[in-house]
């Protein structure tokens, strides 16, 4: 089963996009910041990670640059999913290691479509 | 409700209070950015979680309570208290909001207009903050300019950290074995470095040591020392000073050679040549004209591909031209790529070939990315030819958007990661198509890319196939019919941007010309998608035209004339999925939040502070806990009927063995009960802190409106009182907290001239104290007047004369707490209305808890309430009345008496007795709970309760007593709840119900 990994601070987010993805098959791996979610994912790494931009302790920016520079992390795919609607946030979000940025609400069918092809499965 | 709005609920609630109580902290220290940054935080996440439901109303008033705190996080606003002021009422609002949703699921019909006017009031006042006066604006806008220019300057910073491809000069430097060495073991596969080191002269006064470092690299493969500038022996030369030039080759980690050069890392240049660098040829150079001849015959054949011919070739001309000369050395370089290279040998032979006549370094750099990819993408072609129309779109876009990623330029430290990551994306996108031929290629691109960290690779390859995925005639013949309006918006929305990306600063040449590729790759597919294949060549003349004068302006003018008569694109239709989906779908959340209801509204949570300082927190549904409670409660029956059939055991069927095996396991299963209601119970408890958390606010907005100082204390916040008595305690405390506001502390004038300062204190604190949790209310007001207070009492007919004059000061204090009492002549909005206090006591005392106020004119009012730590276990009494039994809560009991009819003395019509000195009324309880009056016992002996009520003892007649027992005591519910005279019910352990009394409901 594919790993996805949730990193939102609002848990409202984590439970929509989570339930969507468990009914999708996939199996959900929640942090609310990203320094839970960078201990989560280098102890064990994951197929793909939604996140957020966001959050205390260490946002989503931080959190990705991390995760790029760490050799067991730095090959695993990453959505952006922000409210930011800017065209220059989404730039900045692929500057810092994103490979698609989503905006906040997402729709489900997009959302899996793009987690299907992320994680090729 | 939905379980996704439940959580939404309580979250919003969380988020609301963090923000409250961030906006109140920031009123006393307006600069501390943490703090702003909290309260931003918390209304963006709100902003967030609001998208998902069909509020907004709510998201426009978060919004623009977000975009306030935005800009005075960025400086650009100051705070003051009308700016908290208007934010506290825009996250009322919204609190107002969320109460909707939870009793309605939605929002009231004038929601959107109140939205409307509230966050155009704010958007207001943002506009306004900002426009300040002229000189502030002045301040910002340089603000903003030199941001803008630092900006501009991360960008250029990022570029030029970016590692574009350089030709390596040096590498020639290393000896020619050596290199070939290199390249056999690039050509394998094995990622070769090379290292140029030029230690400082001063080096050996430093300690370091050249050559030891050099021979410490990890997988040495050949080394060659120079000097690094010319010798020149005279009086001039310091033998002391280093005038060496190392340059190493090894097969090994960047990252480890990183390392051990890490003292001296400025003197160290490290590179990942591709494996074709490595071949340099080396000797003299003569310009025979005969070299001309022999490549452009070489060429010839290249093209032709005829690699035998080409061996012939170079056999033929090895013999002609001088051994060791240039010439010599470069045949025996391709007759090394003829027996070793792949699929790139042609393209690495041409290379060659041309500095047979040049006599330069050959031009990898050409090919290193390019060629190679390019026979590869030809290759892939077919594969990608055949996919199906959907995979085609899908794959099309996102290799669209990796590419553009990768056209970016990135900080050095994150670009492998950039390259694994895509590397990634793509690979799966493949694997989940099933393309393995494309897969193949893929991770060999990918691979390359990774060894010699240079992305160009792979920006080529994408982009090639990319481009073979709308090949104009592989979709030709395919109706416009699968191409959905969705697809046609996404397109446009892509025309829109490509031309933003033309728009940017004019970029240098090297650049210019990829983003021009890249803008055509998109256009072509776009056009073609949208099925104006018509407009390809005008697109191909115009790309070719601004690479003609190295300027986007012509695209940008083909994209200007482009009429493709849709309206305006938003950009976010991109965010739409690569297949036709329907559009707006309302049921979206339906769809998928599972139905079903959840039963309670609340929820409990217990925390945890752990190590790390993170508070874990797990929130459970309150009906989990209660029914937990539930149980646990009937266990406790169930255990007790233990000991009764132990008795029976004994008694009925004579077996005294088994009774005393049924008691010694009652023990057991008694302690593991025990253990199990004390548990429940902390599940249960929670900090006052969350009725105290409250005040800070109400206390700031009323003595605002009152215009008096007010300085409030809070203590022992941490302290931990069961939820439900916690959640019973809010209303009442507010009510106190209100009055002695209100009415305790005075105008600051009329403090100042009683000779006390001008700020008022309130102190809240509570404590635990045996079972009891003490919660006090004390201020430094004016304090509560007795002859005032009797004299209005006497006014409103709550006490008689004579009691008026009977009554201590102290018992007078206890009348506020008469229903119909009220002290003010001047009923306020907040308080004075006659109803509080007389509810505060009838809340406390039917939780079982008790109040006591102590207040000395002109020095303040202490208010102390006792709470019981826990509802779930109550103590109480066990007495007879009228065959039946009925519980009295055991902390108001004071003691238990016999009285013989000599001591009952009737006085003013009332019987009373003399306790301990003390005059103690008497009430006969089955007067008072109209039961028929009860047969004088043996000696007229009546059994008398002593009793606490409202600070003073009364005696309760009763029929008999019984033992002291634990009792899980639940509220009565339906009508029951309305007679005051019961606090509640509790299961006995022989199963019967005992109704337990509540002596403050009693009617004297």
């Amino acid at each position: 089963m594919k790993k996805v990994m949730i990193v939102d601070d609002a848990a409202t987010v984590r439970m929509y996009h989570g339930d969507i993805l468990r009914q999708a098959g996939y199996e959900v791996v929640e942090a609310f910041n990203g320094v839970e979610a960078l201990e989560k994912v280098l102890a064990s790494p994951v197929d793909l990670m939604l996140v957020d931009i966001n959050m205390p302790l260490m946002d989503g920016y931080s959190f990705l640059r991390e995760v790029r520079m760490h050799n067991d992390t730095m090959h695993i795919p990453a959505i952006m999913i922000s409210t930011e609607s800017e065209q220059s946030d989404r730039e900045k979000a692929y500057l810092n290691g994103a490979n698609d940025y989503m905006i906040k609400p997402v729709r489900p069918d997009v959302l899996l479509e793009k987690v299907r092809l992320m994680t090729g499965g | 409700m939905n379980p996704l709005l439940q959580q939404f609920i309580t979250e919003a609630r969380d988020l609301l209070e963090e923000a409250a109580s961030g906006l109140l902290a920031l009123e006393t220290s307006p600069n501390d950015m943490d703090g702003v940054n909290a309260v931003f935080r918390a209304a963006h996440t709100l902003k967030g979680s609001t998208g998902l439901f069909d509020v907004l109303p709510m998201t426009h008033v978060v919004h623009a309570a977000e975009d306030i705190l935005d800009a005075v996080k960025a400086g650009q606003v100051g705070i003051d208290s009308n700016l908290i002021d208007m934010l506290l009422d825009a996250f009322d609002q919204v609190g107002i909001w969320i109460d909707e949703l939870e009793s309605a699921e939605q929002l009231s019909k004038d929601a959107a207009q109140t939205a409307k006017e509230m966050s155009s009031k704010l958007r207001a006042w943002l506009a306004q903050a900002r426009a300040g006066d002229s000189s502030d604006m002045l301040v910002q806008e340089n603000m903003a300019l030199s941001s803008q220019a630092e900006e501009r300057e991360v960008v250029q910073q990022l570029v030029d950290m970016t590692p574009a491809r350089k030709a390596i000069a040096w590498l020639s430097c290393l000896s020619p074995a050596v290199r070939l060495q290199a390249y056999q073991q690039g050509i394998a596969g094995h990622k070769v470095v090379a290292i140029a080191y030029t230690p400082e002269p001063e080096c050996y006064f430093k300690g370091e040591d050249p050559f030891g470092l050099v021979l410490q690299i990890p997988g040495l493969i050949g080394l060659s020392v120079d000097n690094a500038h010319a010798v020149k022996v005279d009086a001039e030369l310091d033998v002391y000073q280093a005038n060496i030039q190392l340059y190493a080759v090894a097969s090994a980690d960047v990252g480890d050679i990183e390392h051990l050069f890490r003292y001296v890392s400025e003197q160290v240049m490290i590179e990942v040549p591709l494996p074709e660098e490595w071949l340099i040829p080396f000797g003299n150079q003569d310009n025979d004209s005969i070299l001309l001849d022999i490549s452009e015959q070489m060429q010839r054949y290249i093209e032709a591909q005829d690699i035998d011919g080409l061996v012939t070739a170079i056999n033929a001309a090895k013999n002609i031209v001088p051994a060791g000369s240039w010439a010599a050395n470069t045949f025996e370089l391709m007759a090394l790529v003829i027996n070793t290279a792949g699929n790139h040998k042609l393209a690495w032979l041409h290379v060659l070939v041309k500095c047979l006549v040049t006599g330069d370094q050959p031009d990898w750099l050409s090919v290193s990315s390019h060629v190679n990819t390019a026979t590869l993408a030809e290759e892939g072609m077919a594969v990608i030819q055949s996919l199906d129309e959907v995979d085609r779109e899908s794959l099309s876009i996102v290799m669209g958007l990796q590419a553009n990623i990768l056209r970016l330029p990135i900080a050095h430290e994150l670009y492998l990661g950039r390259i694994a990551s895509i590397g990634k994306v793509i690979e799966n996108v493949l694997h989940r198509f099933g393309h393995n031929a494309l897969l193949v290629q893929w991770l060999a691109v990918v691979n390359k890319s990774k060894i010699s960290n240079n992305s160009e690779g792979m920006l080529a390859w994408l982009e090639q196939s990319s481009l073979a995925l709308v090949e104009p005639n592989s979709l030709s013949n395919k109706s416009n019919t699968r191409v959905s309006s969705f697809n046609r918006d996404a397109a446009l929305a892509l025309v829109d941007i490509q031309r933003q990306v033309l728009a940017q600063s004019q970029p240098e040449e090297v650049i210019l010309l990829g983003r021009l590729r890249s803008v055509k790759t998109v256009l072509t597919s776009v056009l073609t998608l949208i099925g104006r294949k018509d407009l390809l060549s005008a697109l191909n003349e115009a790309v070719d035209a601004s690479a003609q004068v190295m300027s986007v302006s012509e695209l940008v003018a083909f994209i200007d004339r482009l009429d493709l008569t849709v309206q305006p694109i938003q950009s976010s239709a991109l965010q739409a999925s690569t297949r036709p989906v329907h559009r707006g779908d309302p049921a979206l959340l339906a769809a998928h939040a599972p139905s079903g209801k959840v039963g309670a509204s609340d929820t409990s949570e217990t925390a945890t502070v752990h190590g790390d300082g993170i508070a874990k927190t797990l929130r459970v549904e309150q009906a989990s806990i209660d029914k937990l409670g539930d149980l646990i409660g009937e266990l406790v029956v169930a255990k007790n009927a233990m000991p009764y059939l132990a008795q029976r055991a004994e008694r009925e069927f004579a077996v005294p063995e088994l009774a005393k095996l049924l008691k010694e396991q009652f023990n057991v299963v008694d302690r593991l009960t025990q253990e199990l209601q004390s548990t429940i119970m902390k599940v249960q408890m929670l900090p006052v802190s969350q009725i105290f958390q409250r005040f800070p606010r109400l206390v700031r907005d009323i003595s605002r409106k009152l215009g008096k100082k007010i300085n409030l204390v809070v203590e022992g916040e941490e302290t931990q009182a069961d939820k439900t008595v916690i959640e019973v305690m809010s209303d009442p405390m507010i009510h106190m907290v209100r009055n002695s506001l209100d009415h305790g502390i005075e105008s600051p004038e009329e403090r100042l001239a009683a000779g006390k300062s001008e700020t008022g204190t309130i102190k809240l604190k509570a404590f635990q104290e045996g079972d009891s949790v003490i919660i006090e209310i004390q201020d430094d007001g004016r304090g509560v007047n007795p002859a005032r207070v009797k004299q209005k009492a006497l006014e409103k007919g709550l006490i008689t004369e004579e009691q008026a004059e009977s009554i201590t000061d102290q018992e007078a204090v206890y009348l506020i707490f008469q229903p119909g009492f009220s002290t003010n002549d001047e009923v306020t909005d907040l308080s004075g209305r006659g109803v509080g206090m007389d509810v505060v006591r009838s809340t406390i005392e039917r939780i079982g808890g008790t109040l006591r106020v102590h207040s000395e004119v002109g020095k303040g009012t202490i208010i102390r309430l006792s709470l019981p730590l826990s509802m779930a276990v109550s103590h109480v009494m066990e007495i007879e009345l009228a065959h039946q039994v009925f519980g009295v809560p055991m902390d108001i009991v004071v003691e238990t008496a016999r009285l013989t009819p000599d001591r009952i003395k009737t006085i003013k019509q009332r019987e009373t007795f003399i306790w301990r000195s003390r005059l103690v009324p008497l009430v006969r309880l089955r007067d008072v709970m109209q039961f028929p009056a009860g047969g004088t016992k043996a000696g007229g002996v009546e059994s008398v309760l002593v009793v606490r009520r409202d600070g003073s003892l009364i005696g309760l007649v009763v029929d008999d007593f019984r033992s002291k027992s634990e009792v899980i005591m639940k509220p009565l519910e339906g009508p029951l709840s309305g007679i005051p005279i019961y606090a509640g019910s509790a299961l006995l352990g022989d199963g019967s119900v005992m109704l337990v009394l509540n002596i403050g409901g009693i009617r004297l």
